[in-house]
């Protein structure tokens, strides 16, 4: 089977990237190894109390737990950076260090990104 | 010690990584130095990892020598007895009400089905461990902190959290059934207030797993026929990737089934 890493650097709400990641790597679910990848601003994904009815777009941290089979690896690096590492994270992702992160990237017959 | 909200959010986000959670219980044994856990664990990222244990306050380091801190000793020894410990308390768990149905996406096997996520509060925290043993196919998950239930095709988790996902739903009202259900089977155990009684789980049986393999005896998994597939499978000697046939977009829902069904093997 294939793999393939869906890699989000930028923040989720604000433009359709993550919303488009999120889909594109759930339809991808049982065809291919997915792995997604929040990195940099990405990483504000990781987040379990958003709330975006203001926006009147879907909750993006509701749609990993939907797919809770959806492996997710966040850059943590970028979560401390942020200063988000008090934070309460949704519950099915992993914090990955830097190297861990490169080399599940590496590891990926492809990559994706928006 | 950890006590406050940000502080508990930081030992579990120190806890939400493998090679961290290796030190951990690589320190459970006794004191050890730098060198030593780098050698068992890996020397990648070494430093980086110690000092978010640190921060965390679940280690102590001094004179090369690291070591768990109480706080750390504590947590480890709690955690290691609620893994043993089927009869988590339920005294403090107050009574449940869904309180929305958020989003209905697409399921992944069968695009006429859904995924729901709903919300129940006030959350149930560690006391969904106590729920366990009300769901003949019930697992609760130390590591996502949450009960995954399974029940004809329907796989329901519920978080500590307060949120609640379904798969393999046909519509809203289905969902709205299967929450209010779901409550009440809850509320019925809180309002004993004492945790079930464990009783045994429901095994996935060999037939039960044929009936969702391809039957086609095709041998590419190295078996002489599904059914021996089967029987492996519930031995834990193969893994479901080696079925190459399931991988047609025919048996997309078999392969969603099995992989639900894999969960309680």
């Amino acid at each position: 089977m294939r793999s393939v890493f869906y890699l989000l650097d930028t923040a989720p709400y604000g433009s359709e990237k993550a919303f488009g990641l999120l889909n594109a790597a759930a339809v991808s679910l049982g065809k291919m190894e997915v792995t997604v990848g929040l990195y940099g601003d990405g990483a504000y994904l990781a987040l379990g109390d958003q709330d975006s009815r203001a926006l009147a777009i879907p909750n993006l941290a509701d749609i990993l737990r939907a797919y809770g089979e959806m492996k997710v690896i966040v850059h943590e690096p970028s979560v401390v950076e942020r200063g988000l590492f008090s934070e309460g994270l949704v519950e099915t992702v992993e914090l990955v260090d830097e190297e861990a992160f490169l080399e599940a990237m590496e590891g990926s017959d492809c990559l994706i990104t928006l | 010690m950890p006590g406050k909200p940000e502080e508990i959010k930081m030992v579990s986000n120190a806890m939400a990584n493998i090679p961290r959670r290796k030190m951990m219980a690589f320190l459970v044994e006794s004191e050890k130095t730098a060198e030593e856990i780098g050698e068992a664990i890996g020397k990648s990222m070494l430093d980086y990892h110690l000092k978010i244990l640190q921060q965390a306050g679940l280690i102590e380091m001094a004179e090369g020598k690291v070591k768990l801190s109480e706080f750390g000793k504590n947590f480890m020894e709690v955690k290691a007895e609620k893994a043993q410990d089927a009869s988590a308390d339920l005294s403090d768990a107050k009574p449940v009400a869904i309180t929305e149905v958020r989003q209905l996406l697409p399921c992944i096997a069968d695009s006429t089905k859904f995924r729901i996520i709903a919300n129940m509060a006030p959350p149930l925290g560690g006391a969904l461990k106590a729920l366990e043993p009300l769901f003949p196919r019930g697992r609760y998950s130390e590591r996502i902190g949450a009960l995954i239930i399974q029940r004809g095709d329907v796989l329901t988790t519920v978080y500590g959290t307060g949120n609640v996902t379904m798969t393999m739903i046909k519509d809203e009202a289905e969902a709205r059934k299967n929450l209010e259900r779901l409550k009440e089977t809850i509320n019925e155990a809180i309002a004993r207030g004492v945790a079930p009684a464990p009783r045994e789980k429901v095994r996935v049986e060999p037939m039960e797993i044929y009936k969702y393999l391809p039957q086609t005896n095709c041998g590419e998994c190295g078996e002489q026929s599904c059914y021996s597939f089967a029987i492996q499978l519930m031995n834990g000697e193969v893994s479901l990737d080696l079925c190459t046939p399931l991988k047609d977009p025919k048996y997309r829902q078999n392969l969603e089934h099995l992989q639900v069904m894999a969960e309680y093997i």
